[in-house]
């Protein structure tokens, strides 16, 4: 009976190695990866790839941007109001509006003479500014030349979606670039995510699956 | 045979047993499941909203204040440069062109101060003596302002320090020996700007150093000064 008792534990011993290297990895990889699988736009979570704005709802729901006019120079104004359009009639979960909308994240659009065009910096809810992905946007400060043309302003509006620059095509995100309105690389592939790391696009950085 | 069955359920036992106790242990190591992370679906009102962003504006007005008055060395933290628009000239025959100054100099001295309207971008302002004037009318000093200076940043992590700059503006600082191709500021006659990406040739130990995102810096990185002085005369004066 005594060595049936000290096989039995035997046994228990073994197999208890046996789990806590195997069952032990499982457990504590499963925590980290808890909850949603981040995948484009789910900004709101810590530990997001990505460089978005975290005022947004999750896959297929609108983000809702509200420029905040502190150009004083109404060409500049008129200009803007053209770059956002094309924006927002684009595809993708982008609304660019001088009005306020429902829970909208902000860009305040500035006149800026000591720049030679036009930049865009995003920064999180703490006040530091985004140097790089990951990074959860909380607002924006899009800054311009006075003499800034559509297309600088339609370039850096994409700046504050949380898009780099696209060195592979001529299309707005390119450096330099004189298109008015995003194109279909600018905006990404069907379904979101899709292709080269490179065509990601807004659709694939708010998952935006229409 | 007995004795092999006995055996077997002993394994069988054991296993079991360990099994129940590791589901136990992993449980409680592991706690209840975390709880599906939600989205800031409000980012509270905008009282709330335009309260946060004025402290995250006072607090880099602040850094930079304090980094001047502490007579911080802006060479001391990273520098990082972020995207702004502009490609710049794409050579030296159209960055002369477009130039309306162009001049040979030593940066006496570089003020960083906050972002004069009222965004988060501090203003470098250097005051640059100059040994030669290549274009434009002569004097012997003169303001370079750029847009740009010591922050907080932050990649998802902690706060950190860098000296922020746009990628085709870099940042010249007191001490640095340049060769500056200007444009005027518009509303500013007392300033400068420098073209875009190829504004600012730097002179380290006799050398040409372009900035980096210069599109015509291959053809004048480690020239000497003095061949770079040659070949922007020439361009000046219309010569072939």
């Amino acid at each position: 009976m005594e060595a049936k008792v000290r096989k039995v534990l035997v046994w228990a011993m073994i197999t208890a190695i046996f789990l806590a290297s195997t069952v032990g990895v499982v457990t504590l990889t499963s925590k980290v990866e808890a909850g949603d699988k981040i995948f484009g736009g789910d900004c709101w979570q810590a530990g997001t790839p990505l460089l978005c704005r975290t005022n947004w709802g999750g896959g297929n729901t609108v983000l809702r941007l509200r420029m905040i006019d502190q150009l004083n120079n109404q060409t500049l104004r008129d200009r803007a109001t053209t770059a956002g359009s094309n924006w927002t009639v684009s595809a993708g979960p982008q609304i660019f509006d001088w009005n306020p909308q429902p829970n909208d994240s902000w860009i305040f659009m500035k006149t800026n003479p000591f720049i030679p065009d036009g930049r865009a910096r995003n920064l999180r809810a703490d006040g530091s500014v985004c140097t790089g992905a990951p990074c959860n946007i909380d607002w924006s400060e899009l800054e311009l030349n006075p003499n800034a043309a559509v297309y600088v302003i339609a370039h850096e509006l994409g700046h504050t979606l949380g898009l780099d620059h696209h060195t592979l095509d001529s299309v707005l995100m390119t450096d330099g670039t004189t298109l008015t309105s995003p194109t279909s690389i600018d905006i990404g592939n069907l379904p979101p995510c899709s292709g080269a790391t490179q065509y990601g696009g807004v659709r694939c950085i708010y998952n935006w699956n229409m | 045979m007995g004795i092999r069955r006995i055996e077997f359920r002993s394994k069988l036992l054991g296993v079991g047993l360990a099994v129940t106790a590791a589901l136990v242990a992993a449980q409680v190591v592991a706690g209840p499941p975390d709880p599906k992370p939600k989205p800031p679906l409000s980012r509270g009102s905008d009282t709330e909203y335009a309260q946060r962003i004025t402290a995250g504006r006072t607090m880099q007005h602040r850094f930079v204040t304090d980094f001047v008055a502490q007579g911080r060395d802006p060479r001391s933290v990273p520098r990082i440069s972020l995207p702004a628009y502009g490609l710049g000239p794409a050579s030296l025959v159209e960055a002369v062109a477009q130039a309306e100054v162009i001049v040979v100099g030593r940066v006496e001295h570089t003020l960083f101060s906050p972002d004069p309207f009222g965004g988060t971008t501090p203003l470098a302002t250097s005051q640059i003596g100059v040994e030669q004037v290549l274009k434009g009318a002569p004097t012997k000093s003169l303001t370079l302002f750029q847009s740009g200076g010591p922050m907080l940043h932050s990649t998802g992590g902690s706060l950190a320090e860098a000296l922020i700059q746009d990628d085709n503006n870099e940042l010249v600082l007191s001490g640095d020996d340049v060769v500056l191709l200007l444009q005027p500021v518009a509303g500013r006659p007392e300033g400068f700007l420098p073209l875009p990406a190829a504004g600012v040739l730097f002179i380290k130990e006799g050398r040409v150093v372009p900035e980096h995102s210069n599109r015509f810096g291959e053809s004048v990185m480690g020239k000497t000064k003095a061949e770079l002085l040659a070949a922007i005369s020439q361009l000046v004066r219309g010569d072939p």
